[in-house]
């Protein structure tokens, strides 16, 4: 009778154990597949050399991508014929990397899997493996800042409000160019810089939901806010507020340090890779 | 005195009474002023309340708009402007957060209901000397429609009124 007991107990133990096993097993390999996700930076666009041909809507690109120490070129054939993708050296993506291909996550989380055209060390690439991923404004001061699409929300005096432009930064002054008419700003004017990211951070020490802290509808358009403060000639303080697409507010901030703006929020090192992630959340919801 | 008389000159009195009137008003109000050459708008603070940047450059560059249009008797100066030094009868224009409910454009679209946008700013107007001439608490909300902006709107909207109502240019009461 006791032994009979002792049998179904052993029994419900070892069916116990094995269901145990079986739920860390599958929880490992879901972290396991999940942290296979890596970041990668653009490092390079050249239009593809045998797509340069007739039909330009099919233009391919060779992308030259940096992951941990190693650095890939994958061939990229944008939808719709788009051209953006020149001016995305220096962005972050989430990339799952393959034998022979490499995946990532669009804004709308999309995903596209790129055929691996070479894969080398990164030393032996044009830009240094720590030069792309250092946060440090004596590297980034070297990078090109990448002209972005923006609106300018508020602050411009010769702008007018909700306004569509380009930002962009040259010879050491921030740009906002709107119908023909370039409006600008010393960076070393600026005295401080703040992204949506800086304010979540600030006010919950967390990253939340982006549109939460914004004063105007960014959730529809999904895009990240930049905010200035600069000094005029007379020492007059300014706001101004951009909103850029979603996962470019930090490099463009990082580039306006680079170029001498200041910040109360400074830089952190994986800011480039908490935008990144928010990125393929976003295209996920 | 003929009865006809009588009613006009009734009529006469009550015209020039009705016209008078509100120009007598008026100057009594004005004389209730307060007299102001300039003022000097300080970047709005959010000591207590942890206000994101965006929403407080935006109040800040709104009261500058607005006060440029409904105030424009005075000369509006920006927070640090050196030019606002050694200017008579400057008024400062201090502010700061007092209440704060983060709304949601999402469910206001959704519900004309919720998700209610509200700033509350004690606005204080201090002459050179430091005293306080004026403390007002003004809000300002987006309740129905529209993105979180207007709630910054409207706030600046009803401070420059409140500057309208309360200040007047040297030399004009």
């Amino acid at each position: 009778m006791i032994s009979d007991k002792l049998g179904i107990h052993m029994r419900t133990l070892r069916a116990m154990s094995a269901i145990l096993i079986c739920g860390v097993a599958a929880l490992s390999a879901l972290s396991q597949s999940t942290s296979q996700y890596k970041v990668g930076t653009i490092t390079g666009v050249q239009p593809h050399q045998g797509a340069a041909s007739s039909n330009p809507s099919a233009a391919s690109y060779d992308v030259s991508l940096k992951v941990d120490d190693k650095a890939y070129v994958v061939l990229y054939t944008p939808p719709y014929g788009l051209q953006t993708v020149q001016y995305a050296t220096g962005r972050e993506f989430l990339v799952l990397v393959r034998e022979k291909t490499i995946s990532f996550n669009d804004v709308l989380g999309n995903s596209s899997e790129l055929p691996i055209e070479s894969r080398t060390a990164a030393e032996t690439q044009s830009n240094p493996p720590n030069e792309a991923s250092s946060s440090s404004p004596a590297t980034v001061a070297t990078q090109q800042q990448a002209p972005i699409k923006s609106t300018e929300i508020i602050g411009f005096d010769d702008v007018k409000g909700k306004t569509e432009g380009i930002l962009t930064i040259e010879d050491g002054e921030l740009c906002f160019v709107h119908s023909g008419i370039k409006s600008h700003i010393p960076a070393a004017a600026i005295e401080d810089v703040v992204t949506t990211d800086d304010s979540q951070r600030v006010i919950r020490g967390t990253l939340g939901k982006v549109t939460l802290f914004a004063p105007y509808g960014t959730g529809r358009a999904l895009s990240d806010s930049l905010t200035i403060k600069y000094r005029d000639d007379n020492g007059g303080l300014h706001g101004a507020i951009f909103t850029t697409p979603v996962g470019t507010a930090e490099s463009f901030k990082r580039a306006l340090i680079a170029h001498g703006a200041h910040t109360t929020i400074p830089v952190t090192a994986n800011a480039g890779v908490d935008s990144s992630h928010q990125v393929a959340a976003k295209g996920k919801q | 005195m003929t009865k006809f008389s009588r009613i006009v000159t009734v009529s006469c009195l009550f015209a020039m009474m009705s016209f008078a009137g509100p120009q007598l008003h008026a100057q009594v109000k004005d004389t209730n002023k307060i007299n102001a050459s300039a003022l000097k708008v300080e970047m709005i603070q959010s000591e207590e309340i942890t206000l994101p940047a965006a929403f407080q450059v935006a109040i800040y560059e709104s009261v500058i708009q607005q006060l440029k249009k409904q105030a424009d008797f005075l000369h509006v100066y920006r927070d640090g402007d050196n030019n606002a030094a050694n200017v008579p009868g400057l008024v400062i224009f201090h502010s700061t957060v007092i209440g704060f409910k983060q709304g949601s454009e999402d469910k206001r679209r959704v519900t004309t209901f919720a998700g209610v946008t509200s700033i509350t700013i004690h606005c204080q107007f201090i002459d050179n000397q430091g005293k306080v001439l004026l403390g007002q608490d003004v809000n300002g909300n987006v309740r129905f429609f529209g993105d979180n902006l207007k709630a910054t709107y409207d706030f600046a909207k009803k401070a420059a009124a409140v500057v309208s109502e309360n200040f007047s240019a040297v030399g004009r009461s």
